[in-house]
């Protein structure tokens, strides 16, 4: 077959070479391999190329008469420093129709594709539309082109179906990649390419030229994947099955697919700067699948986190927000004997239908910033990450290093990584005066509200509980004592371990309003001190998300109002932190104790060291002022507006709420869903 | 549109053998250094047009033809697939860009905005004053003479007639006459579903 092919192009080599016709324009092979044919084709008397001379390189295809052969104009001196032919595009690439796939016939013969080539700079292509009915579809491919660089996708999809000449000219994989990574702005856009991995991949041609592969596919298939997930509002059984089937399997085959091209190298060897903008998309689109195959198998993983699954976006409609509050948090029961140096969350799971035993997961032990975001999350997160397409990338990763690639490194990877998460804890609570958000009520109903007052907020300083008051410190310091006795007696475990560090409101300057009435502005003072540094007692983890109960702080507000507003500070704390054992502790803390609620109040000490702990006030709506509250940004009490209170859990949470409990789930659903997310499932299912 | 490229082209021309300048010659001298003073343009027509060598440098071809190495022949650049009102457009573009080259139009264009919104007033005129076929030659030429701001501006005007509407729509507004079989079209139909769904976020 071999030996066929190559004596059919021999003998028409040796045809053209004897042409008189074609004896100016040196017909050669590269180094003898006869499917290359290189030649000089002159400019043609009375036109614009007369005199001129250009390089050509004819690749003949490997299935030769039954595959047309590839023109291109190398980037020579002579072919740079000529005017160029409109039918030949910026990649050095000729586009003839004649050599189209479509209009190839095997019994061309190669003699007669250079006949071609010379004709196609003896005449010029004429500019004038005149005589036609309908110039638009007389426009040269170059020329419409241009036109589509204008448009927006669907325009081009359309023009596609108005006649012949504009359906072949939508079939411009460059255009279709173009409009791709245009459409990948948003997370959303990254991930619509996950149904059967589809991604414009750039490729390199036999003769060492780039191009694109299947951009118009992925570009579709990602238009329609987006609509279908942004327009079925998961309000269906086959919805939620298929969102969740989506998730995962996209996740875990675009992974793949990237590890496939990486591997290959099929990226390019070395990113131009022309490529620059694609190698961070990829970066972008590696990050953020990472972050979401994270979050989905966490869910997946810890049913207690299911019930906070959000796809709500932050400001920059960049990153989800997945995980909202620490669920479980009503189930959670102090432990008996909490250590105050003790740093790990412990957190029994309900226990599943399946008859497992509760799960205790420890976690948070420092260095993982999920810590606060998802409390006992972070080691399921850090469990589903090793497990999930992020390690097969990481063990990717110095194969690829070695192949020279500018690809980022394992370091690199982890150091985006680790922004990302820096970023979306950081836009976990942003909260802003005015912001409606649900807000589950202490008698534990999720009811509408808004935000009266927020950290970002101005009019109240703010302090950092560092325990050293400057002119009342000792004073605060000396009356601590008692106070935490109190407090402890209340049942606030490690309260009055700050006792030592001095009472960290006393006489710190306040930056408040000054018509304001003291005992307000030391409330508010107190309350969004972001203490804790200082303070070594750690109370159990349940405080963090236990906030000052309206009632408790009114009614401790009287008895310390004066001239001991350390004490009214400590006092609302005391109360605030446990409310059940509260009333009479609380009343004895107002009374007595000066400053060392403060201590209390200021320490958070549940928020590991170095972050700060911040308290939003909320207003319930229809709901009288004297029922506001204040959260602590952090707590599980807040959600994104309407997440709660009319939108019904989402029907994918409840999906996999039903999977995780093993209930009426059907074979069939089983089945998909396992071939969807295999190794989350399996985890599950086993 | 006849009566108006006419007479803009009536200005500009000049007639290659009697060799008189039209007010398409300017009387400033070129500061280039390779290439100075003035070329004719010849188009199809055979009808001459002067102008500065300066001048056409924004055109790609041009500049290579005036700079090139057949530099004794520049002086007359035939445009033999050019009909004469094109070309005068093209001179005229191309005097008006060297006093006030074009602003940028981004890509895709947004929808609900004319040509106007985001270049100068000139050019908006100029190619609101381009009829159907002559935009359209207009678009092959400056694609011919790799001209790219007046390739961009009518590509962008194109464009924005095809923008936002039924394939049956653009085919009406391009007079586009080349039906395509029942099966043919109900596949294409479906193939392209989702372009004629509204956008995603509308």
């Amino acid at each position: 077959m071999e030996a066929l092919k190559e004596k059919l192009l021999r003998s028409d080599f040796d045809q053209v070479r004897q042409h008189p016709k074609y004896q100016t324009a040196n017909v050669r092979t590269e180094e003898g391999s006869i499917f290359k044919w290189i030649l000089d084709v002159p400019g043609g008397k009375g036109t614009s190329w007369e005199g001129l001379v250009y390089d050509l390189e004819v690749t003949f295809s490997r299935r030769h008469p039954f595959e047309p052969p590839r023109v291109d104009f190398p980037r020579t001196h002579r072919n740079v420093s000529n005017p160029g032919h409109p039918l030949v595009d910026a990649n050095g690439r000729l586009r003839m129709q004649k050599l189209s796939f479509d209009k190839w016939l095997p019994t061309i013969e190669a003699s007669q594709v250079i006949g071609w080539l010379f004709h196609l700079f003896e005449t010029e292509p004429p500019c004038v539309t005149s005589g036609n009915s309908c110039p638009f579809t007389h426009l040269s491919s170059e020329t419409v082109l241009q036109v589509h660089t204008f448009l927006d996708a669907g325009d081009l999809g359309r023009l596609s179906q108005t006649s012949k000449h504009m359906l072949s000219l939508c079939f411009d994989e460059a255009t279709w990649a173009k409009l791709y990574y245009r459409s990948c702005t948003s997370l959303d856009g990254l991930l619509g390419e996950k149904e059967g991995g589809a991604c414009p991949v750039r490729v390199m041609g036999a003769s060492g030229k780039w191009f694109w592969e299947g951009s118009r596919e992925a570009f579709i298939r990602s238009w329609e994947m987006r609509k279908a997930c942004s327009s079925a509002a998961f309000s269906t059984a086959k919805t939620q099955e298929l969102h969740v089937k989506w998730e995962l399997s996209g996740l875990l085959t675009v992974a793949a697919g990237l590890l496939h091209d990486i591997q290959n190298r099929r990226l390019g060897d070395v990113f131009p700067a022309a490529n620059a903008g694609y190698l961070r998309h990829m970066e972008r689109v590696l990050d953020s699948l990472t972050m979401r195959v994270a979050s989905l198998q966490r869910l997946m993983a810890w049913p207690g986190v299911c019930r906070g699954l959000l796809s709500e976006k932050d400001e920059d409609g960049s990153l989800p927000i997945d995980v909202w509050g620490r669920p479980g948090q009503q189930r959670r029961s102090p432990s008996p004997s909490p250590s105050p140096h003790e740093k790990q969350h412990r957190v029994e799971l309900p226990a599943r239908v399946g008859g497992e035993p509760p799960q205790v997961l420890a976690a948070a032990d420092g260095d993982d910033e999920m810590d606060d975001i998802g409390g006992g999350a972070a080691a399921a997160a850090a469990a589903a990450a090793a497990s999930s397409g992020w390690a097969t990338l990481q063990n990717a990763q110095p194969a690829c290093g070695m192949g020279g690639l500018f690809w980022p490194t394992l370091y690199d990877l982890m150091a985006a990584k680790r922004r990302q998460r820096e970023r979306l804890r950081e836009c976990f609570r942003k909260f802003s005066r005015g912001q409606k958000l649900d807000v589950r009520d202490p008698s534990g109903v999720w009811m509408g509200a808004e935000v009266m007052w927020a950290p970002g907020d101005g009019g109240v300083g703010t302090l950092r509980a560092d325990g050293c008051g400057e002119d009342g410190g000792a004073g605060a310091g000396a009356g601590a004592a008692p106070a935490a006795g109190v407090a402890g007696g209340g049942g606030i475990q490690g309260g009055g371990g700050g006792g030592g560090g001095g009472g960290p409101f006393a006489g710190s300057p306040v930056g408040g309003d000054a018509g304001m009435p003291e005992w307000r502005r030391l409330l508010q003072l107190g309350l969004m001190a972001d203490g804790g540094r200082a303070l070594p007692g750690s109370p159990p983890p349940a405080l963090a998300n236990w906030n000052p109960g309206a009632g408790a702080t009114l009614a401790a507000v009287p008895a310390g109002g004066g001239a001991a507003d350390a004490a009214a500070l400590g006092a609302i704390a005391a109360a605030a932190v446990d409310q059940a054992a509260a009333p009479p502790a609380a009343a004895g803390a107002a009374a007595g104790g000066p400053a060392a609620g403060a201590l209390v109040f200021g320490q958070g000490g549940t928020t590991p060291p170095g972050s700060n702990r911040k308290l939003v006030r909320v207003h319930y709506e229809g709901h009288k002022k004297k029922y506001d509250e204040w959260i602590s940004v952090q707590s599980g009490r807040l959600a994104p507006f309407r997440s709660r209170t009319t939108r019904p859990l989402s029907v994918t949470m409840q999906f996999v709420e039903q999977v995780v409990n093993g209930a009426s789930v059907s074979r069939c659903q089983r089945r998909d869903l396992l071939a969807g997310g295999s190794l989350v499932l399996g985890e599950i299912g086993s | 549109m006849a009566t108006e490229s006419g007479s803009s082209s009536r200005v500009q021309k000049t007639t290659s053998s009697d060799g008189a300048v039209g007010s398409a010659r300017t009387t400033r001298t070129d500061t280039g250094a390779s290439s100075s003073g003035a070329v004719t343009l010849v188009s199809m027509d055979g009808d001459g047009f002067v102008v500065e060598a300066s001048a056409i440098e924004v055109s790609k071809l041009l500049k290579a033809m005036v700079d090139g190495p057949t530099e004794n022949a520049a002086k007359e650049i035939p445009l033999t697939n050019m009909r004469s009102n094109v070309v005068a457009k093209v001179v005229e573009f191309c005097q008006h860009h060297q006093t006030d080259p074009m602003t940028d139009i981004p890509k895709p264009v947004q929808f609900g905005k004319t040509v106007g919104d985001h270049v100068q007033e000139w050019y908006s005129t100029f190619v609101k004053a381009l009829k159907d076929e002559m935009l359209f030659e207009m678009l092959l030429a400056a694609n011919y003479l790799d001209l790219s701001p007046l390739l961009e501006l009518c590509a962008a005007t194109v464009g924005l007639r095809a923008m936002n509407k039924t394939p049956e729509e653009i085919q009406r507004e391009f007079n586009i006459k080349e039906p395509f079989s029942p099966e043919v079209e109900r596949t294409l139909r479906q193939e392209n579903k989702w372009s004629t769904e509204p956008p995603i976020g509308s």
